[in-house]
């Protein structure tokens, strides 16, 4: 078997003092879609962060693997030019910095990380507009601040067009779905499987089942407490939306 | 010898013309220049001047040719999109540097050469007293001045954007084989007639010098700005200085009826700066928009101290400035708003934004409210902070350094003033020179 895209073992992390990760083990295979799931305060956004190198996410113990890399030593800024995409729950916003001028910038620091050639703004503005026909977002995107006033909604479809533009190996989805109508979350949905390939991997943090059944994993993971507590398919998932997680719980009393 | 005695010997000999100097002389002869025991000066200090030795410059002063001038300072060999341009040397004149648009609605002259014929309709700003303890700078002004702008837009133009003045004044720095500072004092004198509309540009560009051996220089420029009604300026000041330039700089300007004032500018270089903008609602309806950048590093003092007074109803100001401290700079922003008894109507804010970027770096920011009426909307808000971590870390988790992060938001932080900036020109030349600076100095 090939080498797993993300591995990570008996992961103890903690934000201000707290411990929150509390030995989580999670293996993700090269191509794979792996839905976590979990109730509030399980530690799901905490995952998100730490593997994305948020400053004040201390890793206290266990270690993180990321196609055979140790990510624990490495700077967000070196994870992003390793292949690591977090598009965020909560996507800040940046007055005075163009979006198209963010974007190029993000891009050319990777493709230098990579000792490939800088895009120009005219090669970039092509790559920029294809990527936005296929998420429908319109042109204006390109001229307005980096999320400045954007709707919970646009927010969302600017996290997945910068991906589709930075063309991650691993792209962690958090709670990408929340604060998004039906309409928003299926245009949320088709950009993440356009991007779906054998070469690249997903985690998808989520609280609610109804994103998978447009982005439909391969393997859905429990996270309760700090730790991965189950792990199975996509049925799982169906019967977390129907029965909750107190039966996940007797279980492991039991 | 005092700053002042070796400052005033640097007066003109034979002035061009006399209004206002032997009184002034009187007058700062007995208050002396302010010091820091005068509230307006609390924060800022002589004593960078106080160091240097004062003298008359070389008679020979340099002569600046054309080509000269795009050699010396490639982005003002080309003007900026100025129909009109006024350029002095060294305080002098330079005709061939300097060049109008055959406009006759608009007069554009140095003082020097109405000071022969007909000085009579600026004479009054000329005359202006200056005797409180704080204006000790605008009176050696006064005794000083050796040349300037006198702009007069006599009626509305017919283009369809307004046209830009531009008044460059250069200093070719302290000379090398002298030890003497070297003193330029300017005076300037705008009009805008009734429902006129003008762009302004005033800059004060040092070229050269700023190392250990350059004796330094002091520039004081005095501007003197009269709207009519429903007249429009906008004023914007780009200095481009060394480290061993002070530039101690007024903005007297008075608003009738519903005209309107809008100034902008970036202070990014210098030993010390100092702009006191001044600006006095003689009119109901009248709109003041005050706004400025100043992102000092090294060891720059700035210091921007605005005074709006509002004397009749249902004016409206703004005051919004933001400045960026770097290294062991220190900058002072004081926002004084006066609302006179009767001035009901009147709206005024006020916001200060302030990035403290070194444990070194020191900002003293006021605002300052007289309100005598009652009917009045006064709002100020003063911060002063860090870059957001937030920002950075979503910057960072794109790729991008965060040295290169912190340069973007510190260079967004000051952009969203000069966006405001009407002339597509003008505002790119300003956030270009924001721009370079981060890139120089935010690493």
């Amino acid at each position: 078997m090939s080498e797993p895209l993300l591995q990570i073992t008996d992961l103890h992390a903690s934000v201000d003092g707290k411990q929150i990760l509390k030995g989580l083990s999670l293996t993700v295979s090269i191509g794979e879609v792996a839905a976590i799931m979990g109730p509030n305060g399980s530690g799901k956004s905490t995952l998100a962060n730490v593997l994305a190198g948020r400053p004040g996410y201390e890793i206290d113990s266990g270690s993180i693997s990321y196609l055979g890399q140790d990510l624990t030593e490495m700077a967000a800024e070196e994870r992003a030019c390793a292949g690591i995409f977090l598009a965020f729950q909560y996507p800040v916003e940046i007055p005075g910095v163009n979006n198209t001028y963010f974007l190029r910038a993000a891009l050319n620091a990777q493709r230098r990380s990579r000792g490939e050639p800088e895009l120009d703004s005219m090669a970039f503005l092509k790559l920029v507009r294809a990527r936005l026909q296929s998420l429908q977002i319109k042109d204006d995107l390109l001229h307005r601040a980096v999320n400045e006033g954007f709707s919970g909604g646009e927010k969302k479809r600017n996290e997945v067009f910068q991906m589709a533009v930075l063309e991650p190996r691993l792209a962690i989805l958090d709670e990408t779905d929340s604060g998004l109508d039906i309409d928003a979350l299926k245009i949320v949905s088709d950009g993440v499987n356009d991007l779906r390939n054998t070469e690249r991997g997903f985690v998808v943090v989520t609280h609610y089942q109804r994103l998978l059944d447009h982005i439909v994993p391969d393997t859905v993971h429990v996270l309760m407490n700090g730790q991965i507590v189950k792990s199975g398919e996509r049925d799982l998932a169906l019967r977390l939306e129907r029965d909750g997680y107190a039966w996940i719980e007797e279980e492991l009393a039991a | 010898m005092s700053l002042l005695e070796s400052l005033l010997a640097t007066a003109p000999e034979q002035p061009l013309w006399q209004v206002g100097r032997d009184t002034h002389r009187a007058i700062v002869e007995s208050q002396g220049l302010p010091n820091r025991s005068v509230e307006n000066w609390k924060y800022t200090a002589l004593r960078g001047l106080e160091t240097k030795t004062f003298g008359p410059r070389d008679s020979a002063d340099l002569v600046m040719q054309p080509e000269d001038l795009g050699d010396a300072l490639p982005d003002a060999g080309q003007p900026l999109v100025s129909s009109h341009r006024l350029v002095f040397v060294n305080g002098q004149y330079a005709a061939t540097l300097s060049h109008g648009n055959g406009d006759q609605s608009i007069r554009v002259s140095p003082l020097s050469e109405l000071a022969g014929t007909d000085l009579e309709a600026i004479s009054g700003a000329l005359d202006t007293a200056f005797s409180g303890p704080d204006e000790g700078f605008a009176a050696l002004n006064t005794v000083l001045a050796s040349d300037g702008a006198a702009i007069q837009v006599a009626s509305p133009t017919n283009d369809a954007t307004p046209p830009v003045i531009e008044v460059l004044y250069l200093e070719t720095g302290g000379d090398d084989s002298s030890s003497l500072a070297t003193s330029t004092a300017v005076r300037n004198v705008v009009q805008v007639a009734a429902g006129a509309e003008l762009t302004l540009l005033e800059r004060h560009v040092v070229l050269g010098g700023g190392d250990g051996d350059d004796p330094g220089a002091l520039i004081n420029a005095v501007v003197q700005i009269d709207l009519a009604e429903n007249a429009v300026i906008n004023h914007l000041r780009l200095p481009s200085l060394n480290p061993t330039t002070t530039l101690i700089s007024r903005a007297d300007v008075r608003l009738k009826s519903s005209a309107r004032y809008v100034c902008n500018g970036l202070d990014i270089s210098g030993e010390l700066v100092r702009h006191d903008l001044n600006v006095q609602m003689d009119g109901e309806g009248a709109h003041a928009a005050l706004a400025g950048v100043y992102a000092p590093n090294g060891q720059t003092h700035v210091d921007i101290h605005c005074k709006i007074d509002h004397r009749l109803p249902n004016a409206t100001s703004t005051q919004d400035f933001r400045g960026v401290m770097m290294d062991s700079s220190r900058a002072v922003f004081n926002g004084k708003v006066i609302v006179r008894e009767g001035a009901d109507g009147t709206d005024a804010s006020q916001s200060n934004a302030n990035l403290l970027l070194s444990d070194n770096a020191e900002i003293d920011t006021k605002p300052e409210l007289e309100i005598y009426a009652d009917d009045v909307k006064c709002a100020h808000g003063t911060t002063v902070g860090a870059l957001s971590e937030d920002q950075l870390f979503y910057l960072t988790a794109r790729g991008i350094e965060p040295e290169l992060g912190r340069q973007m938001l510190t260079t967004a932080f000051c952009r969203q003033i000069l966006d405001t900036i009407a002339s597509d020109g003008l505002r790119d030349h300003a956030l270009d020179q924001l721009e370079h600076h981060f890139q120089e100095t935010c690493a």
